[in-house]
């Protein structure tokens, strides 16, 4: 009988609305050591494949949908950033949070005989159109498959692998994000701005932040579709009121919205703000509930009211530019520099600097454009080790190295290592490459100004374990893209060079030709008299 | 006999002694910035690149799939063979190469009298007093050129396409054609254009008081010699083949010599006139200028069929001159023949004129390069009319020797007209 019920359950909890498709928004708010705070909007769509309706369907962006169809991707990654995330300020940005200043894309496509390349190629151009990027200047120069470096988000061997898939990375450095990038991106989820967390983007404020990045996240497979997009903003300080200047920070004084109301296809919406102990920050308003995250930090969450606003202030003026809310904010250091970039060569330096007092597992990934030709047998590695105990050499901290050389106009340089860090101590690697001269319509207009090079990527992937640490396993690291000066030619002399090398040639010629064909032959000469 | 051997093997030890003193005298840092000269080093000849090919090579990459090593295969397997042993034996490797092209120039020059007398026959035996000491006078000239003393610092490894160029011309000269083919074959799997020289010193090979391109034409060994020239070129490929696995190494070196893909500044015509190309005339003008290095070999060979010494001189100044990556090395072989031709220099009208254009354009290459590249004071153009400076040396000088050439051929001819003026008709 309990049997009968139970299966009498089931069937109508089939029949009525098992729902196969959510939609989770959410604002995250936490203030950094800087006087700004932290602005992370988090939409996040999911459709099960298998038992979708079409009401289900719909909640997930068609446009996109057709995207990873027409070209039959598994994964697609696109961040469009402005700035550069200060890690040693902000701490690590979480997860996939952190991007390369700029455009960068990587994709999955799923091997199924027609051309990756192909394939890739179309990727990049309809995304671009899409979000109105110029992401079509990815091309094969600027496209990579990384080895060791951007591997799934998801765990190998599990059932959303089943087809075998190839990586493609491509990066434009150079890439101006604005508010038409945001747009499009608003435009893909279920409320677009008209309701829902989605109408905190005010483009004016957002963009007038340290640190801007609209992020999309998609995997798609017949089982599950997921889409996640991300907006994170480092916004402007934190106010100081009154007299006493307590300082305080409000969604309203920074974005000039109050909160609104749930967007009605949603399943959870919620404003969270993460509150780090050292820096006791009060809250204006009494959220709905509390939750310790970790030692570090208390999270308040607060469900949305329209017209509320939220908000934190502190009792007493406070100063808090140096102190580290997170003990690991300072783990990992990570640089890249050019050395004597001037002339039509240079050193290319990396440095990774670990302090903490385990040793860091990470993967190194540099990619240069084809006009800086690496001297990998120039490489110098060096370890600074702090105790000057550990027997490891540098070699040692380098367990793979993997490296593609780069081909002309067709391929940039990869270069992937999978480091182990020791303790304290800060690995530096110095390469020598020659700047290559380029043909002159390969020059950009504004030639002078030098050419962006992509970040160096570093990607965290074990820690030896320590209270704290955890969260920085799995973050990547990027450093700011860098100019690299190329020396240029004259852009107004092609005449003038094409008439002077001919007028050489043709002397050469003409001599030659002359001196061939002729004889000397004596002549009798008779000088006419009068 | 004995003592210009002795003079000869002076001159072959000082030069091994200066190019090693050199060596263990500069500091890495000014062998280094010897070495990125691109006057000195150009992609095809870069030390830098042949020792990233090695290291490439060495671990498991494919050396010739990237963009930056161009030069040949087995160059790439000697410096590894080299490498494993120790690599602070190329500076040494370089030495000898160098010493080994002047002795070889050294043997020319030997052998020179002998082929002028066999060519001219007996009715011109007054013109033909030569110069005691040209030999070593001609190899220490080689040896000692700054140009090369440079070049070998900068370890360029066009040095080792001078060799196989001038041992091919002495082997020829001795009769040994098979030898002479095989280094004939090495220097144009080297670096290609000395294939140019193939019909002068098939000529060199065939030298008798009768010989002419139409008896050559018709000489049975003579094709069978043009047919080892191919079998050597063919066993140096498929030995690079075999080497590397891969026919890549074709496109890396022979393609990127044609195309011109590289547009490192050399002081060469091709890197600023490419870079500055409309790209829709670009395949035509590759045509008409790799042509124009090319053309030369039959007409001057045929025009000079009675000097086929002179023949390789005039070619190689071509080659150096219209070469897609020329370097102040190429300039050096052109030059190493000159003091051969003692016999020509009361006939040259512009000697003056031309040694001033090239210790002009040597200085101020350097200069104008420095302007441009490093202290930005200066822009292309600078550079781009030194090396223009430059190639109208070496065309002076050709072009001079060949008319002080055609000159000395009439005033054989005709010794009553010594003293006549000259007028183009």
């Amino acid at each position: 009988m309990a049997h009968a019920v139970s299966s009498l359950a089931l069937l109508s909890l089939l029949c009525f609305g098992v729902v196969h498709a959510h939609f989770d928004e959410q604002l995250f708010l936490r203030p950094l050591d800087d006087n700004r705070v932290l602005a992370k909007f988090q939409f996040i769509t999911q459709v099960d494949g298998e038992a979708a309706s079409s009401a289900d369907e719909s909640l997930f962006p068609r446009a996109i949908a057709q995207i990873m169809e027409a070209y039959d991707v598994a994964e697609l990654h696109l961040s469009l950033t402005l700035g550069t995330w200060m890690h040693d300020r902000w701490g690590y940005a979480i997860g996939q949070d952190a991007a390369g200043s700029g455009a960068e894309l990587w994709a999955r496509l799923k091997t199924n005989g027609e051309s990756v390349d192909q394939r890739w190629r179309g990727l990049v151009q309809a995304t671009g159109g899409l979000f109105c990027a110029s992401l079509n200047f990815i091309d094969e120069a600027s496209t990579l498959t990384p080895q060791l470096s951007f591997q799934s988000t998801h765990d190998a061997g599990g059932k959303r692998n089943r087809w075998q898939t190839e990586l493609r990375y491509g990066v434009l450095p150079r890439e101006n994000v604005c508010t038409e990038n945001l747009t499009p991106w608003i435009k893909q989820l279920p409320c677009q701005s008209k309701a829902g967390i989605a109408t905190l983007l005010n483009t004016q404020h957002i963009y007038r932040s340290s640190y801007h990045s609209v992020a999309l996240h998609v995997n798609y497979s017949n089982q599950l579709r997921e889409i996640k997009q991300t907006a994170v903003s480092v916004l402007e300080s934190v106010n100081v009121e009154g007299k006493q200047g307590r300082p305080r920070w409000s969604m309203y004084n920074s974005l000039e919205r109050r909160v609104p109301g749930a967007c009605p296809v949603a399943r959870n919406s919620t404003i969270v703000v993460e509150l780090p102990n050292n820096m006791e920050p009060l809250l204006t308003r009494t959220s709905t509930r509390m939750e310790v995250t970790d030692a570090a930090a208390t999270t308040a969450i607060f469900d949305m009211i329209a017209g509320a606003d939220v908000g934190f202030h502190w009792e007493n003026v406070r100063v808090f530019t140096g102190t580290l809310w997170l003990a690991f904010a300072h783990a990992l250091t990570w640089g890249i520099s050019i050395l004597d970039g001037t002339g039509d060569h240079g050193k290319l330096v990396l440095e990774v600097e670990n302090r903490l007092a385990t040793s860091v597992d990470a993967t190194l990934f540099q990619t240069t454009p084809w006009y800086m030709k690496l001297f990998l047998h120039s490489m110098q590695a060096t370890l600074v080790d702090a105790q000057h105990s550990s027997p490891q050499t540098a070699s040692d901290a380098i367990v793979q190295q993997l490296y593609l050389p780069s081909a002309d106009r067709r391929r940039p340089t990869a270069l992937e290592m999978k480091l182990r860090l020791p303790a304290e101590s800060k690995l530096r690697l110095i390469i020598s490459f020659d700047k290559s001269f380029l043909k002159y319509t390969e020059y950009p207009p504004d030639a002078n100004r030098g050419f962006d090079v992509g970040p160096a990527v570093l990607t965290v992937d074990a820690v030896a374990e320590e209270a704290n640490t955890s969260r920085i396993v799995g973050t990547r690291l990027y450093t700011e893209p860098f100019l690299l000066s190329l020396p240029t030619p004259d852009f107004s002399m092609p005449y003038n060079v094409i008439t002077l090398t001919c007028t050489v040639v043709a002397l050469f010629f003409g001599s030659m030709f002359n001196l061939l064909t002729r004889h000397f032959e004596p002549i009798v000469w008779r000088e006419k008299t009068a | 006999m004995r003592r210009e051997r002795q003079i000869a093997g002076a001159i072959f030890a000082g030069a091994l002694l200066v190019r090693l003193g050199l060596f263990a005298v500069l500091s890495d840092e000014t062998l280094a910035a010897i070495t990125k000269r691109v006057e000195l080093s150009t992609p095809l000849t870069d030390y830098r690149r042949l020792k990233e090919g090695v290291f490439l090579y060495q671990h498991g990459i494919p050396p010739y799939d990237g963009g930056v090593n161009h030069q040949a295969p087995l160059l790439l397997a000697i410096f590894a063979l080299v490498n494993s042993i120790s690599s602070a034996l190329d500076p040494l490797i370089f030495a000898l190469v160098d010493v080994a092209c002047g002795y070889w120039l050294w043997k020319i020059a030997h052998l020179k009298p002998k082929l002028d007398k066999v060519l001219s026959g007996k009715q011109q035996q007054n013109s033909l007093r030569v110069a005691v000491g040209v030999p070593a006078l001609a190899a220490a000239l080689y040896l000692f050129n700054p140009y090369l003393v440079l070049s070998c610092l900068a370890r360029s490894t066009l040095s080792f396409s001078h060799l196989f160029v001038l041992s091919s011309v002495a082997l020829a000269m001795q009769g040994h054609a098979i030898a002479s083919m095989g280094a004939l074959a090495g220097a144009t799997y080297l670096s290609f254009y000395p294939v140019t020289l193939l019909p002068a010193v098939l000529l060199l090979v065939h030298t008798t008081r009768s010989s002419t391109v139409s008896t050559l034409l018709r000489s049975r060994r003579a094709q069978w010699h043009t047919g080892v020239f191919f079998v050597w070129l063919a066993l140096l490929l498929i030995a690079s083949r075999a080497f590397l696995g891969s026919w890549d190494f074709v496109e890396a070196t022979y393609g990127v010599i044609l195309t011109v893909p590289d547009l490192t500044p050399n002081v060469g015509l091709f890197w600023y006139y490419f870079m500055e190309m409309f790209d829709h005339f670009r395949s035509l003008f590759l045509v008409v200028f790799q042509m124009n290095a090319l053309l030369y070999a039959l007409p001057v060979t045929y025009r000079f069929q009675r000097f086929p010494l002179f023949s390789v001189f005039v070619l190689c100044g071509i080659m150096s001159a219209f070469k897609s990556y020329p370097s102040w090395g190429d300039t050096v072989l052109h030059l190493a023949f000159l003091p051969l031709f003692t016999e020509l220099f009361q006939y040259l009208r512009y000697s003056y004129v031309i040694a001033l254009v090239y210790a002009f354009s040597s200085a101020l290459a350097v200069v104008f390069y420095h302007v441009w590249i490093n202290l930005g004071t200066g822009n292309a153009n600078f550079f781009f009319a030194i090396t223009l400076v430059h190639a109208l040396g070496q065309i002076m000088l050709i072009v001079d020797t060949t008319y002080a050439m055609l000159r000395r051929e009439f005033v054989l001819q005709h010794p009553q007209h010594r003293h006549c003026k000259v007028v183009q008709m």
